[in-house]
């Protein structure tokens, strides 16, 4: 069974801190990372084709650095890497950035599974994962928790929603994007890290993907952002310093106040 | 300065300078305090005196021996001692009071290439806990406990006159120095030197600075107010390993070999996690974390720092080799190499004394006063398997429920029991004395790191002989001659 692997390199949110001024996020310095969901994903891949035999691939479309994610998910087991890569993919949106994807897919050829994460932590869209199944023309299963079976052109998948677990079954080949419920990543094994860093990684570009310019990048972008804003913070907190049994006593005197409700 | 005062207001209003990480119950005191400033302290000194109130000291409350926790009298706390600034000889100045998550906050947001090497895990133990307990933790295996990275101590002794101590300023000849305040002071001559990672009684060298007599003195011949602390320069890169041999064999065979190329690999730690912890962390197992791989015997997880990527290809290829010549498979090793992946790892370490701790917890609630027992010895590394055999004996024939891990390159092993019932925990008492017995006849020591505080001076006398003892006390009576600070630390025994 072949699996395609969609990851993305994600700033570090944990490091980023905030332009007080301008309200925008600051990006120097800010250390880039595999999106957490992606380590999900790639986890997945491996166990069933450790299970069912295969290979699994794995793919990013970014900047040339962002080769380093396609070398975490090598170290941690995956075959093969291929980094999409050209100044034209550029300023895509969700849209642009699946179409290009997608094409990678069909591309790399007898894909019966492709699987991201459930969105990444930069842009919390979540659109990418459905948007390569609505362009391979593919059914898609989302926010999956639990892959239950998997073979014979048939794939069993619970999915968890918001008021339950939706059980769903689904013909191959088939798009998935995966929830942290559906395992533990593995740890990086010293032999995939050694072979992580010798790796040649194959750059597409676009005339590899055969796309036209206005299908990718910002060309290929519908999306317009009008206007970034930082939501007004709640005010009214207070802060308090001190030990921590002067400040327990200050807490009871105010709730048995009444001062706070 | 803030100064509480009455039993009854301190139960009040700081109750959690009563409570450490050691589950020792009982503490109580007359008074706290917490200054800021060296007049502020010896002014508390003075009326302690005068009101014939004894004085504990309270750092951040992460000690596991009690150390911290008076028997009444009065307690002073460092948490306000927190000036903190770089000096022109690139060394690092923090009050008693910093943390260790605060110290390297401090040389983070100053850009600084250099970092403070030791690191006994707990994040919020201050510079003064440490410097007092000699603190140490799983890198002291490259680059040594506390001690090594002291450059100058202000003290606080007894006598309430402050003293500046830098290195070299005054050594012990012989067994002896004179000091213009603290007088002449003897060091007892020991039947054999003390091992080289040890924290049970005074440090003592013949030929020692006198710096070395406080660091590790557990807070009893001086308050430590600020240290002058030696930095080192950051590793070019870390890489942290766990590799799970097949079979203890095996793994014994590889701990070997990892210690004889220690600066071939650039080892900066070597540890090790038995049998049974990896059957405990694969039964408790912690949500996000990997489980061991099935078929480990045990885990040797190691840290390696080098000075460039070629520098750690070369140790990771010599690591490669050992895999092959021990047959062990791929999956049997992981590797972090990412902050992500190496944050990973050590959470994976640290998932096992949290998970005995929440077993502990768990019983408690059912048999209250139960609690864990720790062993603290080691043994010189090389003879470190025949000391690991003998402690699973001891505690195979007591019928004791334990798990045995430690800084295995140091020779040092913490054997933990979790008993079951009261009549388990007397057992425990009893294992845990023959372990001592059998890390000195070894030629080690009852605690390389823990210290010895109120829950092990009984165990002084497995390594100390009576003259041995009693010349620690007597060193410790020419400094604070009426039993002034720490009282319910006694050399040798409990009160």
């Amino acid at each position: 069974m072949r699996f395609v692997v969609v990851v993305k390199q994600v700033p570090d949110t944990a490091e980023v801190r905030i332009d007080e001024e301008k309200g925008t996020l600051i990006r120097e310095g800010v250390p880039s990372i595999l999106n957490p969901f992606d380590e999900y994903a790639i986890e997945e891949a491996l166990r069933w084709r450790d299970e069912l035999g295969g290979s699994v691939i794995v793919v990013t479309m970014g900047p040339p650095q962002a080769e380093a994610v396609l070398r975490e998910a090598v170290a941690m087991g995956a075959d093969e890497a291929i980094l999409l890569s050209d100044r034209a993919f550029a300023g895509a949106d969700t849209l642009a950035t699946s179409n290009t994807l997608a094409r990678a897919v069909s591309r790399i050829g007898d894909v019966d599974v492709v699987i991201t994460g459930k969105q990444a932590i930069d842009g919390d869209t979540a659109q990418t994962g459905p948007s390569i199944a609505a362009s391979l023309d593919w059914p898609q299963v989302t926010f999956v928790g639990k892959v239950r079976q998997l073979g014979d052109g048939v794939m069993v998948a619970e999915r968890y929603v918001e008021d339950g677990c939706e059980v769903i079954r689904a013909s191959l080949p088939v798009v998935i994007t995966l929830l942290k419920d559906a395992n533990t990543p593995r740890l990086p094994s010293l032999r995939g890290k050694m072979k992580a860093r010798k790796m040649e990684i194959p750059v597409w570009g676009i005339d590899d993907l055969g796309l036209e310019p206005g299908k990718v990048g910002l060309d290929g972008s519908p999306t317009r952002v009008v206007k970034v804003a930082t939501p007004e913070a709640s005010s009214g907190g207070e802060i308090h310093r001190g030990e921590p049994g002067e400040l327990a006593a200050l807490i009871v005197d105010r709730l048995l106040g009444g001062e706070v409700e | 300065m803030k100064i509480i005062k009455g039993r009854k207001k301190i139960l009040e209003l700081c109750v959690d300078l009563l409570y450490d990480e050691s589950s020792l119950s009982g503490a109580w005191c007359e008074a706290a305090a917490w200054p800021e400033t060296p007049e502020e302290a010896a002014g508390y000194f003075e009326s302690c005196r005068a009101d014939g109130l004894p004085v504990t000291i309270s750092g951040g409350l992460t000690g596991i021996a009690g150390g911290a926790l008076p028997q009444g009298g009065a307690v002073l706390s460092t948490s306000r001692m927190n000036g903190i600034e770089i000096l022109d000889n690139g060394n690092v100045r923090a009050g008693a009071g910093v943390t260790l998550a605060e110290l390297r906050e401090f040389l983070s947001r100053a850009s600084s290439e250099h970092f403070y090497p030791p690191d006994p895990t707990e994040e919020t133990a201050t510079v003064g806990g440490t410097v007092s307990t000699d603190a140490s933790g799983s890198d002291s295996f490259l680059y040594g406990s506390t001690r090594n990275w002291v450059e100058s101590l202000t003290i606080l002794p007894p006598s309430g006159k402050l003293l500046k101590i830098r290195r070299n300023d005054y050594t012990f000849r012989d067994g002896t120095c004179r000091h213009p305040d603290l007088g002449e002071l003897v060091l007892p001559a020991l039947r054999r030197e003390q091992p080289p990672k040890n924290t049970a009684g005074y440090h003592i060298r013949p030929e020692m600075d006198l710096t070395d007599l406080f660091i590790g003195s557990e807070g009893t011949l001086g308050l430590v107010m600020e240290a002058e602390l030696r930095l080192r320069r950051k590793p070019g890169v870390l890489a942290d390993l766990v590799l799970f041999p097949g079979d203890s064999g095996t793994f014994w065979e590889l701990f070997h070999t990892f210690l004889e190329n220690r600066d071939r690999l650039g080892l900066r730690a070597l540890e090790m996690m038995d049998g049974k912890c990896i059957e405990f962390l694969g039964a408790e197992s912690t949500p996000g974390l990997p489980s061991p791989p099935p078929g480990a015997s045990a885990a040797l997880p190691a840290r390696i720092e080098a000075e460039n990527d070629r520098e750690l290809e070369n140790a990771l290829l010599l690591v490669d080799d050992l895999m092959t010549r021990f047959g062990i498979p791929p999956d049997m090793v992981w590797i972090g190499l990412e902050p992500a992946e190496r944050k990973k790892i050590k959470d994976f370490r640290h998932a096992l004394p949290e998970a005995v701790n929440r077993r502990i917890s768990m019983l408690r609630s059912e048999i209250p006063g139960i609690h864990k027992f720790g062993s603290d010895g080691a043994v010189p590394p090389v003879t470190l398997e025949t000391y690991y055999e003998t402690c699973r004996a001891i505690l195979t024939d007591l019928d004791l429920e334990f798990l045995i891990f430690g800084h295995a390159g140091q020779g040092h092993l913490h054997a933990n029991v979790l008993p079951g019932n009261p009549e388990e925990m007397s057992r425990a008492g009893e294992a845990m004395r023959e372990i001592a017995r059998e890390a000195v006849k070894a030629g080690g020591t009852i605690s390389a790191e823990h210290g010895l505080g109120r829950l092990k001076a009984g165990f002084m006398p497995i390594m100390y002989s009576r003259e041995e003892i009693e010349g620690m006390e007597k060193l410790r009576r020419a400094i604070d001659p009426d039993g002034f600070l720490a009282p319910a630390l006694q050399i040798g025994g409990a009160s």
